[in-house]
């Protein structure tokens, strides 16, 4: 098992509990809230896609994100919750999918494609795109980070089950 | 940046995300319940512990948990509430930093045997000791695993503040 390796079996697992946790829910659940100051779902869903978009970035891929977007989504952005401005739920599904295939393949396929420069500019703030001096460092530093965001979709997904209770 | 600084630096963000967490909490903040089937703070904290000293039996260095302490935190178990059995909350917390500090310490003294064979001599189940394959695979997954569980910790800290505000 080599770095590859390792950053795809956590990336596989991030992507199973994402998907699992989002499957069947509307744009209007995934905007309800926790007690306190969590985020909702639309925007931990935007804030990974974006930090994907700038693993694609550093590793020299094509990115899915408009600035617009990204912007929304960055680290520190606003909170969104009901009547706020943000990206549907249905783009930002579907922006989870395809960045994750893009990973997923680069990562099987270019063996040594972690052994080259970050290509990405720190001034565009996509992600850590242009943070860390390797691409190694900057897949460690968000598979970790991402997976923590996914755990933080597992009590808003039994939130919006209890929500259909009532 | 070789494979075991990989898992250095995830260890080390789930290992600040969970100080952060229960930073200025006690007991009785640990077993507040979320709406729905999620878990209290209690047993994602012992569960987390469970599976790190699993990890610990299979790189063959000090453990920390007993049988009994395992067996409320393991997969399945039934939830903590306030009329359950449970570990102590600062025993939780002893606990991370007892486990963080075997594995990141033996992750960066840059060990040889990631690669061997996990143990198939466990007396009891604690976390995935003995289920995988290798040391390199039981770490890939268990890594991702518990940091999806650190994530958890993120609203029940937010439900002990307003808890906490409440009083």
């Amino acid at each position: 098992m080599n770095q590859n390796d390792i950053f795809i079996t956590i990336l596989r697992r991030n992507q199973e509990s994402l998907l699992s946790a989002i499957e069947g829910l509307t744009h209007s659940e995934m905007l309800l809230q926790l007690p306190g100051e969590g985020n909702c779902i639309n925007w931990i869903l935007g804030h990974i896609a974006s930090y994907r978009d700038g693993m694609l970035v550093d590793s020299g891929l094509r990115q899915y994100m408009q600035a617009d977007e990204i912007e929304r989504y960055a680290g520190g952005s606003e909170p969104i919750g009901p009547g706020d401005a943000c990206v549907d739920s249905t783009r930002l599904s579907e922006l989870i999918v395809v960045s994750f295939n893009d990973l997923i393949d680069w990562l099987e396929h270019d063996t040594n494609g972690l052994s080259q420069n970050p290509a990405g500019n720190i001034k565009d703030n996509i992600g850590y795109s242009g943070v860390c001096s390797t691409l190694t460092e900057h897949f460690a530093q968000n598979i970790g980070h991402e997976s923590i965001h996914v755990g933080e979709l597992n009590p808003l997904h039994e939130l919006v089950l209890e929500s259909r209770k009532r | 940046m070789n494979r075991t600084e990989v898992f250095a630096i995830i260890f080390k963000r789930n290992q600040g995300a969970i100080l952060h967490a229960v930073d200025g909490l006690s007991q009785a903040e640990g077993l507040l319940q979320l709406p729905g089937d999620s878990n209290c703070m209690n047993w994602v904290l012992g569960h987390i512990a469970t599976y790190r000293d699993g990890m610990l039996a299979d790189i063959g260095i000090e453990e920390y948990m007993s049988e009994d302490e395992t067996s409320l935190y393991g997969s399945g178990s039934t939830p903590i509430t306030v009329d359950s059995p449970a570990v102590d909350f600062d025993r939780l917390v002893e606990l991370q930093k007892l486990t963080f500090d075997g594995l990141y310490n033996w992750l960066k003294s840059n060990p040889s045997d990631l690669d061997k064979e996990t143990r198939d001599d466990m007396p009891f189940k604690k976390g995935y000791a003995g289920y995988w394959g290798s040391v390199i695979e039981h770490l890939a997954q268990m890594t991702g695993h518990e940091s999806v569980h650190v994530g958890e910790l993120s609203a029940l800290h937010e439900l002990a503040k307003v808890s906490m505000a409440d009083k």
